[in-house]
């Protein structure tokens, strides 16, 4: 992320109209949807590496991946942390990451992005790639 | 009929005559077909145009008119993975 970037986020953090408390919603043990007011502290400044499911309650690709990376969310239980994220409801974000598509994982470690999957992917598409990414082994 | 149905059922006509011009088909399982005609006309009745519902529009004209269904991205993504990203459209 540029500088420019940088101040295009700071300048719509506060002309934002989405909600500025932070909401966290748990779905299972290690899965959990958040608002863009707790993205940057349940993602950006989580101390396990985190994968983001960027998705919208419209999309059928994202309802089929959703039983998926719910149970994968249970396999890596305190290995890699499970997170969702409404795109109709966390705007800011989505052009902040530079989102096109749902649904799309985020793969965060230390705050940064370090890889993404665009789409419907296959289970075993999106383990190796955890794998990879964070050098997790199940 | 109320408007979001009256909405639906125009894009269910135009999307099964433009798949049938294409020699394409549309989802067969009618309530995943079902799903992705909503998010259409949600966004039909939201936006004025037919935005893919698997899509990020965006403050830019020009490239939320990429994203209008039947979208630019869609004989590709059919041709490589045998479905648009919205799941709408078959070979």
């Amino acid at each position: 992320m540029g500088m420019g970037d940088v101040f295009a986020k700071i300048l719509r953090k506060e002309t934002s109209t989405e909600k500025a408390i932070p909401e966290v919603e748990k779905i299972n043990d290690n899965l959990y949807k958040v608002n863009a007011a707790a993205f940057d502290e349940e993602v950006l400044r989580s101390e396990l590496p985190v994968i983001v499911d960027f998705f919208s309650k419209k999309c059928r690709p994202c309802k089929k991946i959703a039983p998926v990376f719910e149970k994968m969310a249970l396999e890596y239980e305190g290995q890699v942390k499970f997170v969702k994220v409404d795109v109709d409801q966390a705007r800011d974000i989505a052009k902040d990451y530079g989102l096109m598509a749902v649904p799309t994982l985020m793969l965060f470690k230390d705050g940064e992005l370090q890889d993404k999957l665009i789409g419907n992917m296959a289970e075993d598409k999106v383990k190796s790639t955890i794998e990879k990414t964070f050098g997790t082994i199940l | 009929m109320d408007e979001k149905e009256k909405v639906k059922q125009d894009i269910y006509e135009w999307t099964a005559k433009y798949a049938e011009k294409k020699g394409l088909q549309l989802n067969a399982d009618s309530e995943m077909l079902d799903l992705v005609i909503e998010g259409l006309a949600n966004n039909k009745i939201k936006y004025g145009k037919n935005y893919c519902p698997c899509r990020i529009i965006s403050e830019d004209d020009k490239e939320n008119r990429k994203i209008i269904c039947p979208c630019i991205y869609h004989l590709d993504e059919i041709e490589k993975d045998g479905s648009c990203h919205c799941e709408l459209f078959f070979k």
